[in-house]
């Protein structure tokens, strides 16, 4: 018995060892939801257990969401909101409240390069990017009304009742630009207050990386090719990060050789040339989402001399396929080969 | 050296290698992550159909409240066949094409189907 008692801290390593290897592999396995809100594909993915209430309450979020900020439902806040608020004000949710203001000043930023009051311009070209018959590039009267129409001093927040109103007839609000990355914020803050570890929430294309990776020093984010099926590069990202592309080749339409998108440069009226793809590196979503769409309408030299003076970290693709990088984006970039 | 020294050695060898080859085990596991296991088919996040990879070249034809999908499989590609007499009102699904390995997926929107693999990610996600 005293021999056993001599190898006692052996004996104890022996047994802890094993547990340790079993403790590091009860490390919660991946559970994932997938689903459509928003006119888009998602898919959520925590490492968490047990992941289900919480993957509902981010999908039941993005579904809140889709309720106020889809401008074609009759029923949604947007709606009655483009509808009504030149004739009268409209109260407005707090929620509705907030990306209004934050876009707002996100407009600013991007010196009216991203703009939430586009919706007259995106009406005007729908029908042609949709590629709906019989439809017919826009007049450039009808053009030169809507840039003045899609113009956020049209808009008047009245804070203290909860209210917005537009100053003239025919303003719209137009969220599509950047609801999705808004809606990977609102999800890390229910991964905050859960306690979730680690999440990839994929709104359509806008993609979130929560906490530090699984098992490995980077989370690993593939870059759409722009011109061809599969990937131009990944990203290696250590931690929470949202990384939110525009793109020519999502919604579009070719007419007489030329391609119509969906990306529209708010003061020329026309769908923005010379890009064809821009990614966005930040840690906030509706930051991600705005300016990537905002520095797709300014192009290459403004958009990058804009990146760079606000020291942000993008890649930009031109139509002749040349990447082009500012901050750290080149450094956490990898092309495929 | 005594016999019960002797058990001693041998039973702190055996729990030593016995943990490592759990490890090693279990790893497996999670490393057969890395290859391909199957291209699923969900609706209305339901798993509706779930097929192993790679398959020899040929359709598979999905009934449901759509019509009929026609997915053509060859290897690990996987298409919707653009002559699928499904209903489709934005027919996204049926012009996309083929699509090869993860994350990439094939998704019907009007009809809310979700084709995607299984197994064999290289990447967390892709931005678009
Ligand atoms: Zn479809």
């Amino acid at each position: 018995m005293r021999r056993v008692f001599k190898y006692l801290p052996l004996i104890i390593l022996a047994l802890v060892i094993p547990f340790a290897y079993w403790v590091n592999k009860t490390e919660p396995r991946p559970e994932t939801i997938r689903d459509f809100a928003m006119d888009t594909y998602l898919e959520i993915t925590i490492y968490h257990q047990p992941g289900e209430a919480v993957l509902e309450e981010i999908l039941n979020d993005f579904k809140l969401l889709e309720s106020i900020f889809n401008r074609y439902d009759e029923n949604s806040v947007i709606y009655n909101v483009n509808k009504n608020a030149f004739e009268k004000p409209v109260s407005i949710p707090s929620i509705f409240e907030n990306l209004l203001q934050e876009s707002i000043k996100l407009s600013g930023y991007t010196e009216g390069y991203f703009n939430p009051a586009i919706g007259p311009l995106v009406d005007l070209w729908r029908p042609i990017i949709k590629g709906e018959e019989d439809s017919v590039l826009p007049d450039i009267d009808l053009i030169k009304k809507a840039i003045s129409l899609s113009k956020t001093e049209n808009i008047i927040i009245n804070e203290p009742d909860g209210q917005v109103s537009f100053t003239i007839l025919g303003v719209s609000l137009d969220f599509g630009a950047v609801v999705k990355g808004y809606a990977v914020d609102r999800a890390f803050g229910i991964l905050r207050n859960r306690g979730v570890d680690r999440a990839v929430i994929n709104a359509g294309g806008t993609i979130g990386v929560y906490g530090s990776p699984p098992g490995r020093n980077y989370w690993r984010i593939g870059i759409q090719h722009p011109r061809k099926d599969g990937i131009i590069g990944v990203l290696n990202l250590p931690s929470t990060t949202v990384v939110s592309t525009s793109g020519d080749y999502e919604r579009y339409n070719i007419i007489g050789g030329k391609r119509y998108h969906h990306l529209l440069n708010p003061f020329t009226g026309y769908p923005a040339e010379e890009l064809v793809s821009v990614t966005i590196i930040n840690k906030n979503g509706l930051f991600s989402d705005a300016v990537s769409t905002a520095v797709f309408a300014m192009g290459l030299e403004k958009g990058m001399e804009f990146l760079t003076q606000k020291s942000l970290s993008a890649i930009i693709i031109t139509s002749d396929l040349q990447i082009h990088f500012t901050g750290e984006a080149e450094r956490l970039f990898q092309p495929e080969l | 050296m005594k016999r019960g020294d002797l058990l001693i050695y041998l039973f702190i060898i055996f729990m030593l290698l016995s943990s490592f080859l759990i490890y090693f085990f279990l790893n497996r596991i999670g490393g057969a992550n890395q290859r391909i296991k199957s291209v699923v088919v969900e609706y209305k996040r339901q798993v509706f159909t779930e097929i192993p990879l790679p398959s020899e070249k040929r359709t598979v034809e999905l009934k449901g409240s759509w019509g009929v999908l026609i997915l053509n499989l060859d290897g690990y590609k996987i298409r919707v066949n653009p002559a699928s007499p499904h209903y489709c009102p934005d027919k996204i699904c049926m012009n996309q094409g083929w699509i090869s390995e993860p994350p990439q997926t094939i998704v019907c929107l009007p009809n809310r189907i979700i084709i995607y693999y299984r197994g064999g990610a290289q990447i967390d996600g892709l931005t678009h």
